[in-house]
């Protein structure tokens, strides 16, 4: 069953098309990533989604009702964590939550939150001395502490160190066991990759690739990746004669050779290096990723 | 009702967390109150005598006494004139020919005074009849205590101390909200089952309380510091400080509304708190503004705000009527607060 349906979502400021057609389902009990660089148009869509933004154009249906005409009894179900969020800065972590909780006809409890989010020793800190990846657990947190059925993650990762990054993927993880349905914006691939059950690839305000991530690297990348380090060299197209491969990606001075042959690919570069002194001293062999999807369908990296 | 209560406690410790405001909203009354008190207020200090002499004939000759005694300043008027000024605590003793006899006029506090001056005047006129014929004076000398009293610079002045903090919590209280807007928290509400209206509620009431308390603090210096007697009930007093603080609670919301930043929203309030603070006659009496300037006193709300405070707690008689200040007032009131809903927005 959908918790949520969107078709057709447009939404522009201004001369500016945010989001320009954008459709896409999101199943009960599902993790389900959009993902795209910065100005994608990632917020505005989880915003128009929840109702805090009109849409101009187009359809959304979360829990059977439209976010603009039916907003108290669908709010009192998701929980939602925004990129920018200032609260009463001279409240604690621990007085917050209990603020916020008391908006939910049930909450969570905010001791186990802040085990959760690894914010009990913070628990009596004013909000304001908090650092910005504390801020940012404590807005996840904050999402959390509702205990609804659906979760609007947006970026909930960003600005993060690994470690904490690590123990948010985990947090996400425990979501899905507990049966929510989680709904997450980032722009890092490995975390769409690795948390996501679908995912949604956005790019200048619409959707370019929707699906499980496996699938969608095996539609678009059958091969493996094979990444060579160059320094000083201009013509790269000369790899695209090799045996086994399909496709060269020259990104500043890193060439990937995508292969459908690994062996024959080798074999003809190590003979490659002792002619044209090719150095494959740093050369990675990978399976391909999202960001390769990403890549190939725009011709850019997510990150630029 | 239970969102209510945990936002007025959200907003409270917000508030009293923080040492500034409560400096500005607490400590810099008292601060004020007490370096004013210490400068000009507490009587008793000075022996000068402020003497007004009513236009007389017969009385001519007492300003000749007085005329080279130190510490004596004399002035001379029609009787009304002169009254008014003893009532208004210009003077400190009036002399009035009445029915025969010379008659010392003065408030209780100035009784020592008029015992005085009548002391030195019944000397100096005995010795003088002495000297002619060896008789005593046709006029007797008596001194008359009256019933109105005169009230001290600072008990002019601590009412408009306090209507200055009313004035001071609604108009700068109201950069919280601003604080709240200009980072996204109130767009953020939205996303939440909760009604924002609650929000902005519980902040109305945490200032109304702010101000209660601010009236107790300021009062108590008051009493404490210069042991100055209350005379007005509670009641009223309570109604003019409910009145004050919603008026200018409201003025604060209007007037934030047009900013966008803390910052702007910060610059136009003390646009606007400045001069009222200046020219509204609440630290001292209209009077001793230069003329051209007297016709912004009418404008202000804090006048009136200051008018009636002075009458309910020190029994200083009003400027202008408590009626006008009533009604004044909540025209005030009622304007900037039908124009903050009209201007209001939450993003």
């Amino acid at each position: 069953m959908a918790v949520l349906l969107v078709e057709d979502l447009h939404k522009s400021y201004g001369p500016v098309q945010a989001v320009r057609g954008v459709s896409f389902t999101v199943a009960a009990g599902e993790v389900f990533g959009l993902l795209g660089p910065n100005g994608a148009g990632k917020t505005t869509t989880v915003e128009t989604v929840i109702g805090l933004l009109r849409r101009d154009r187009g359809k959304v249906v979360l829990f059977g009702l439209d976010p603009e005409k039916d907003p108290l009894s669908i709010k009192s179900r998701i929980g939602v964590q925004l990129q920018t969020v200032h609260l009463f800065p001279r409240l604690t972590v621990l007085e917050t939550l209990r603020l916020f909780g008391s908006f939910y006809p049930k909450s969570r409890s905010p001791e186990e939150l802040l085990a959760l989010l690894g914010l009990t020793d913070k628990a009596r800190s004013p909000v304001e001395k908090l650092s910005g990846g504390q801020l940012r657990r404590l807005s996840v947190a904050l999402a959390l502490v509702g205990d609804g059925e659906a979760l609007f993650l947006d970026e909930p990762t960003s600005g993060l160190d690994p470690q904490s990054r690590r123990g948010l993927w985990e947090v996400i993880e425990r979501l899905r066991g507990e049966g929510k349905t989680v709904f997450l914006t980032t722009h890092y691939l490995d975390e769409a990759e690795r948390l996501c059950d679908r995912v949604a690839i956005m790019d200048e305000g619409r959707i370019i690739a929707l699906g499980k991530p496996k699938d969608l690297i095996a539609e678009h990348f059958r091969e493996k990746a094979l990444e060579i380090p160059l320094a000083g060299l201009d013509d790269v197209a000369f790899f695209g004669d090799l045996p086994g491969v399909v496709r060269v990606q020259r990104d500043e001075d890193v060439v990937t050779l995508y292969t459908q042959d690994l062996a024959q690919t080798f074999l003809a570069l190590s003979r490659l290096s002792e002619v044209r002194g090719v150095s494959l001293r740093n050369m990675v062999v990978r399976e391909a990723t999202l960001e390769d999807v990403f890549l190939h369908l725009t011709g850019r990296r997510i990150r630029d | 009702m239970r969102v209510f209560w945990f936002f007025l406690m959200a907003h409270s410790k917000n508030t009293f967390r923080d040492r500034m405001t409560l400096f500005w909203f607490f400590g810099f009354p008292v601060l004020f109150v007490f370096l004013f008190g210490l400068i000009f207020g507490n009587a008793g200090g000075s022996w000068d005598v402020r003497l007004g002499v009513v236009e007389d004939a017969r009385l001519s000759f007492v300003l000749s006494v007085f005329g080279n005694v130190k510490g004596v300043e004399l002035s001379r008027g029609p009787k009304e004139g002169e009254l008014e000024a003893l009532r208004r605590g210009q003077r400190d003793v009036v002399v009035v020919f009445e029915e025969g006899n010379i008659v010392f006029l003065a408030p209780p506090q100035g009784v020592e005074k008029a015992r005085f001056l009548s002391g030195v005047l019944r000397g100096v006129l005995l010795e003088k009849e002495l000297e002619r014929h060896g008789l005593l004076p046709p006029v007797d000398v008596t001194v008359r205590t009256l019933a109105f009293p005169r009230f001290r610079q600072i008990e002019y002045f601590l009412p408009g101390v306090l209507a200055m903090a009313l004035m001071q919590v609604g108009l700068f209280g109201s950069l919280d909200f601003v604080e709240l807007r200009e980072k996204k928290v109130t767009r953020y509400l939205a996303a939440l089952p909760v009604q924002r209206s609650v929000l902005l509620l519980s902040e109305v009431t945490m200032r109304v309380g702010i101000a209660l308390l601010q009236t107790v603090v300021i009062l108590a210096s008051g009493w404490a510091f210069f042991q100055i007697r209350y005379v007005g009930a509670l009641l009223p007093l309570l109604s003019w400080v409910l009145l004050g603080s919603a008026t200018f609670v409201s003025l604060g919301y209007l007037l934030t509304s047009f900013a966008k930043t803390v910052e702007s929203a910060s610059g136009l309030v003390q646009m606007v708190q400045f001069p009222m603070m200046f020219l509204s006659g609440i630290f001292f009496p209209p009077e001793m503004m230069p003329q051209s300037l007297r016709f912004v006193v009418r404008l202000f709300p804090l006048s009136y705000l200051g008018d009636a405070l002075r009458y309910v707690t020190v029994g200083i008689p009003t400027q202008f009527d408590l009626g006008v200040d009533f009604f004044v007032l909540f025209a005030w009131l009622l304007g900037s607060f039908l124009l903050a809903i009209r201007f209001f927005r939450w993003e």
